[in-house]
Parts: C-alpha cells; structure tokens; sequence
C-alpha cells in the first residue's frame, strides 16, 4: 500500500448469521483526505466503520489500515486510529476534563498527557467550568464536543467518525462539522466519516462513497458524483442511483 | 502496565464518585451480618410461649433422707421456666404451648420402690420456641429424677446396711471427656468456641461475594449499555488490561465489602451476648480475624475469576446480573455447608468439591481455627492460584465483535 492511502477496502462482505449486511465493498481512503460514507440506515456505515477499526472481523474480503492488515495486525495501528462511534456516551461520573484525559492516557506513549488534555480543550471548545462538571450534567451537543475532541486531540493518523453530528441541533452540528473540516488540516488526519445527511458530506468531505444495502453504488467526489449521474445535489444523486432498487 | 493504571485510573474514580453504592456494600453487611445475631438468639426470646404446670396431685412424701412434695417440684420448674423467660401458670390454661400434668399419686409414686412415677408433657405442634420449653422441663424433670434416684439408692443401702455410693449404682461408667486439637495438644472450651466461631464466620463470606460479583457484571456489560465500551475498546488499551483493570477495580470494591464484613461479623460475634448478659462475650481471637481478612480477598477474587466467563458471554446486563449471582449462589452454599462438615474431610468423589475456591476458602478458615496455619495457608494458595489463573485466562475470551455487536 503507498503512503498515501491510509485505508484500503477489497470486496469486503460482512455476514452476521444469515444476514449479509456488506456485499463486496471496496474503496481506498487517501492519506489527509475527509473521506465520507454517505447512506440510509441500515446501508452498512457502522459495520464497514467497525470493520475498519478492527472491532469487528471481516466474513470475506481484506482491509488494510496504515499499510497493516486489520483485524489480523490491528494492535500495530490503534495506537494510530481513534474511533468515534455513533451513540458513544462520555463516563458520566468523570468530568469532561477527566473524560479527555483518560483517552490522552489511553494514547499518549511516551507524549505529554498534559499537553493532549490541553489540545482536547481546544478543539471542544467549551468554558474551563463546563469540562470541570461531571458528564453526566452535559446536553448532547456538549458531549459529542468531548467526544469529538477525545477523538481528535490524539492526532491520530486515521479518525473514524461514525454519525458525529447524529442528533445535534443546528448549531452544535455546524461546530463538530468545522472542528472535524479545520483540525483534521491542521493536524494531518485522515477521517473517514460517515452520515445519511447528504448536505453534511457535500459541505465536509473531499470524496465520498454512497453505499446502499451493503454496496457502494458510486464513489468520488462530490462533483464527480454529480456529473455522473446528472444530478444536481448528493440526495438527487443517491435517488437516481437506488431508484432501480426501488428505494 | 501503562494501560493497566489507564483502566484502573478510570475505574477508581467512577467507583468513589458512586457514593450510594459504596455505601450500600459498606453498610449492608454491618447491619445484616448483627441483625442475623439478633435473629437467631434475641428473637427467639421475644416470642410469647404459655407453660402451664399443673398440680393435680397436692401431696408430700419422703424417701430416705429426701422429703419432696409436688408443689415443690412444681415451683423448681416454674422458677426455671420464668428465668429463662418463659411466662408460666399454674391454671390448667388452654391457651398453653407447653402443658406439665403432674397427676395424683405422682409423689406417692416417686417416693415408692415398686412404682414409677408419671408425668404428662403436651407440646403444642408448630413453634420453636415451645420445643426449646418442652426441653427445658425434661431436663428439669431429669434432675429432679436424679436427685430422687440418689435418695432411693442411699436409702436402700442403709436397709442392706451395704455402704453405697449413688454414682456407683446410678452412673457405674464414669465418662471422661479430653478434647483434643488436631495436633494432639489440649483443647479446652476456648478452642472449641475458636473452632464454631471460625465456622460462623467462614458464613458471614456470604456477603464479601456479592458486591464484587455484581460490580464486574454491572462494569462490563453496563459500560457497552451506557455505551461508553466501544471507544474504549478502540484504543490502544491492550484486552488484558482492560480485563484487569477491571478486576482489579472490582476487588478494590469487593475489599471495601470485606472489611465492613469483618466488621459485621464481630458485631455479629458480640450483639447476641448485649442482649442476653447469661452470656459471657468470650475472646474473639484476633488471627481469626486475620484469616477472615485474607479469606475475604481471596473470596473476592474467587468471585470474579468465576463470574468473568459468563459475564463476558453474557449479552445483556440483565444475565450477567443473573449469571454472577449464580457465582454468589454457589458461594453461599458452600460456606453454610461449612456449618456442618469439614469439606476437606470428606470421602471420594465428595472430596473433589474442595477444587471449587470456596471450599478451600472455607477449609482455610476452619483450619486456622484449628490451629494449623500451614494447611489453612496452603488452601489460601489454591484459591488464590486458582483465581488469578481463570481471571487470566478469562482475557483471551474477550470478543470485541460479541461485545459490540450483541443487542442490548
């Protein structure tokens, strides 16, 4: 795998029991890209996100993340990948504070858990005496800074965003989409997100995938999408797409 | 050892921020552990038992040197039964639990060398309480039976002009009585009551099972219910420390149970004797307790390492709840057992149940009680290695995919 692709996906299927929930996907992420998975629920984001993460184990073909094979090589990346999940909740009883600084902890190595804390900080963005309050006193939208920020402030090479603004108002979504766009710049990462808000990956992504029922109907970017199939924006794309699957 | 500190770092401080749980585990075995004190001796003495002791023979005779009248046998019964907290009449009361008839002739009998003299005794069916009175008469009655047997038989020797001795007659086995430690060394009542301390207390284990068995329930499948596991198993913490972290965080809890445990029992050991001064509050031996402590962690442990199986494999909360509180089931089991029988005396097959922690466990305490320090160390050991080695093997059954995946 070249450098510049951090993730490699090659038929990739994923059955649990009778079930086929990927059916031969495939897709490369290039290295500092914000790549994302555009589908409805129940197209298989989660479980191709997971895959990637090296939570769930492939029923058939390979994945390769930072040049090593997942889930087989996948303790020799974690140190490099963080992972969001799409309803991941902060440890209620600890603080925002303590919520960053045990993910600092949990990928520091030899780095400053400090300074990780202090860049966590930044990137959620919240007053010093809110991420001194337990969680468990936090709306939604401040939690998912947290957990966006815990996400980030590790500079991972790869993040996984699964769902990030999923429930956010208007305004808490805004700040997690341009926290993602402008710290991933910033510090180097790739993220590989995923969504059904169409208008979210048109304005946060450089190329996405528009999976459906476990296949990734079209890929590229936005506008490559678009052209392609005469649409004028993702949602008309992806309709055209599904339409003769009846969606 | 990094990521160990990390998981245990974050468990530490949700396990000190959980006031009322701390709570709870401290203070359910100092209250449950006097109040079950309580229960088996006060208790008991609160119950209302009538004895009626009725005299329906009113006379007096002789035999020997001994004159006795029923009124006076009557009267040595009632002041007993009184004494002991039982309310007794003297009116032939059908409300009686507990009835003593003494019928007429029964002193012309008692006194006489060709009849023997009857009672008769009606226990009401159903109450403890009225056996513990029904028993108390018959040693009542014994005595005063004794005491005339011994008249009788003096009597009779002056008649042959024979010199007598009534325990010669009356008793010609004399039993004597040596108790022994198993190390061949005397025993006396202090080593007797050590040993059914120690037997009662290895019970009171009981209760160290349950807070940890539950917590490491309630910390791996809650944390995937709160779901807070799966960007936690995302990051570089390595499996085994997680496991262990939270293994070890859930001893820290099961610890804090022990201790309050041990403070449990020592109520429990003294409680009963507040309320009944008949009792002195013997020595509680201070390496007893000792050996409580280290059984207690071991318990614990033993918990655990039989609880994470299951629980990892468990895809709800509510049976992993259901799962440990089988570890605590077969715990509970094995430590009343220990009541009745040394687990590490018993016959094969029967003697492989000493492979379960527990028994070991149990066997410690009651060895040390014994006064064999070696051999209640050694089953320590067992159960520690035993432990530590199913907690460590537990780490390979951690299935991200079954823990994620699974529904909730």
């Amino acid at each position: 795998m070249s450098d510049h692709v951090a993730v490699r996906v090659s038929g990739l299927r994923k059955l649990f029991g009778k079930t086929e929930v990927l059916r031969g996907v495939s897709l490369e992420v290039r290295a500092g890209e914000v790549f994302g998975v555009v589908g409805p629920n129940g197209a298989g984001k989660t479980t191709l996100l997971r895959i990637v993460a090296g939570l769930l184990r492939p029923s058939s073909g390979e994945v390769e993340v930072l040049g090593h094979r997942v889930p087989e090589e996948v303790d020799r990346v974690r140190r490099h990948v963080s992972y969001l999940p799409e309803e991941a909740n902060l440890y209620a009883r600890l603080t925002g504070l303590e919520n960053l600084r045990l993910f600092a902890m949990a990928y520091a190595g030899n780095r400053d858990v400090g300074e990780i804390v202090e860049l966590g900080t930044a990137i959620a963005g919240l007053p010093e005496s809110d991420l001194k309050r337990r969680a468990e006193t936090y709306s939604k939208g401040m939690s998912r800074r947290v957990l966006v920020a815990a996400s980030l402030m590790v500079r991972p090479r790869l993040t996984i965003l699964d769902e990030p603004t999923a429930g956010l108002d208007v305004v808490s979504a805004r700040y997690v989409r341009e926290v993602v766009r402008r710290f991933s710049r910033e510090l180097g990462t790739t993220v590989l997100l995923s969504s059904h808000n169409m208008f979210e990956v048109s304005k946060v992504c450089d190329r996405v995938a528009l999976i459906y029922s476990g296949r990734v109907l079209a890929l590229g970017r936005v506008d490559e999408i678009l052209a392609g199939v005469g649409a004028e924006d993702l949602e008309e794309a992806f309709a055209k797409l599904v339409g003769g699957e009846g969606a | 050892m990094r990521d160990l500190y990390v998981v245990l770092w974050k468990e530490l401080r949700e396990i000190a921020r959980d006031r009322r749980t701390l709570l709870a585990v401290v203070l359910t075995p100092i209250a449950t552990l006097p109040l079950l004190g309580i229960a088996l001796v006060y208790l008991p003495g609160l119950q209302e038992v009538l004895v009626a002791v009725v005299d329906e023979d009113l006379s007096e005779g002789s035999v020997g040197n001994l004159t006795v009248s029923s009124q006076s046998v009557v009267r040595f019964v009632r002041g007993y039964l009184e004494a002991w907290g039982f309310a007794v009449t003297e009116e032939d009361a059908e409300a009686a639990d507990v009835v003593l008839r003494v019928p007429a002739g029964f002193v012309a009998n008692l006194t006489s060398f060709e009849h023997q003299a009857s009672v008769v005794l009606v226990k009401r069916l159903g109450s403890p309480r009225a056996d513990q009175a029904a028993t108390y008469v018959e040693l009542l009655l014994n005595y005063v039976s004794r005491l005339v047997s011994e008249a009788k038989v003096l009597a009779l020797g002056e008649l042959a002009g024979q010199d007598v001795s009534a325990e010669a007659v009356l008793s010609p086995i004399s039993l004597k009585r040596v108790v022994v430690a198993p190390t061949g060394a005397p025993a006396g009542l202090r080593e007797e009551l050590k040993l059914q301390l120690g037997r009662l207390l290895a019970v009171s284990l009981a209760f160290v099972t349950t807070p940890a068995a539950s917590y490491i329930a309630d910390s791996l499948v809650g944390e995937r219910e709160r779901r807070t596991l799966e960007k936690l198993l995302s990051t570089p913490i390595s499996r085994s420390s997680f496991i262990l972290g939270k293994s070890l965080a859930a001893s820290v809890v099961g610890l804090v149970g022990g201790t309050s445990s041990v403070a449990g029992a020592v109520l429990l050991y003294a409680v009963p004797a507040l309320f009944r001064p008949t009792d002195a509050l013997p020595h509680l031996p201070s390496e007893i307790l000792v050996v409580l402590f280290l059984c207690s962690y071991a318990s614990i442990l033993a918990s655990l390492s039989i609880s994470l199986p299951v629980v990892l494999a468990s895809p709800t909360i509510r049976a992993a709840s259901i799962s440990s509180t089988s570890a605590i089931g077969l715990a509970s089991v094995v430590y009343l057992a220990t009541l009745f029988v040394n687990l590490d005396e018993l016959r094969m097959p029967a003697s492989l149940v000493l492979a379960v922690p527990y028994a070991s466990i149990a066997s410690a305490v009651v060895r040390a009680a014994l006064g064999e320090p070696l051999r209640a160390a050694g089953y320590l050991a067992y159960s520690l290695a035993f432990s530590v080695a199913l907690i460590l093997a537990s780490t390979r059954l951690l299935d991200p995919e079954r823990m994620v995946a699974s529904r909730t």
